[in-house]
């Protein structure tokens, strides 16, 4: 029982995964938001 | 502790809240696949107003009905915030929705106004296609899955807080 389970270290690799993704798409689309439409 | 009678009146507006939030994304989801792929203008402009109602009238309301359930439900009984990996997940899953889809409701604002002043012309929607409420609407829909998924199989593990709170009081 002791130690992170194997889900919740699953889940936090996939977390990470996605926000790097979501950080590079933002960095090279660079118009993300509201104000992107002129 | 909650007594049981309370116990269950708000567990029941919790799964009321979360799985009809989850409903609604879905619905949301395929209005946002109609607003990018339908040809028909009209189609394409009821698409994004309906969009933007449907967030500030259903998904706004139930996130939040759902994250302040879950805190009552969670703090109330002997499950904790922090104790078990599984509500502190969900914890993370229903704030970092919540919070997107906030921000997110000032694109839909902005979408929804481009529709609604768009002259119909099919040839006059480049500004107003966008795939962005695909992707959010996806990945809202995966988030609140996993959640919902939890919150069934409960999966037993204790946090390191959980595992000092439990040798604290046995």
């Amino acid at each position: 029982m002791n130690g992170t389970p194997r889900w919740v270290k699953a889940l936090g690799i996939i977390a990470l995964l996605l926000v790097l993704l979501v950080v590079v798409a933002l960095l090279l689309g660079g118009n993300h938001g509201p104000g992107r439409h002129s | 502790m909650m007594r049981p009678g309370l116990r269950k009146a708000v567990l029941t507006a919790h799964v009321t809240a979360s799985v009809g939030w989850l409903g609604a994304v879905a619905g949301f989801l395929a209005l946002s696949i109609a607003g990018l792929a339908s040809g028909d203008a009209q189609t394409v402009r009821a698409a994004y107003l309906a969009m933007e109602s449907t967030g500030w009238f259903v998904l706004v309301p139930l996130s939040l009905a759902s994250l302040l359930t879950g805190l009552v439900q969670s703090l109330g009984t002997k499950w904790g915030l922090f104790r078990h990996y599984w509500v502190l997940t969900k914890l993370v899953i229903n704030l970092v929705a919540t919070i997107v889809l906030l921000m997110y409701m000032q694109t839909l604002d902005s979408l929804s106004a481009i529709a609604r002043e768009t002259r119909v012309r099919a040839d006059d929607l480049g500004g107003l296609r966008d795939p962005s409420p695909v992707l959010h609407a996806g990945a809202a829909l995966l988030l609140l899955l996993v959640a919902t998924t939890l919150a069934v199989y409960k999966p037993r593990s204790l946090t390191p807080y959980g595992r000092r709170r439990q040798r604290a009081v046995p």
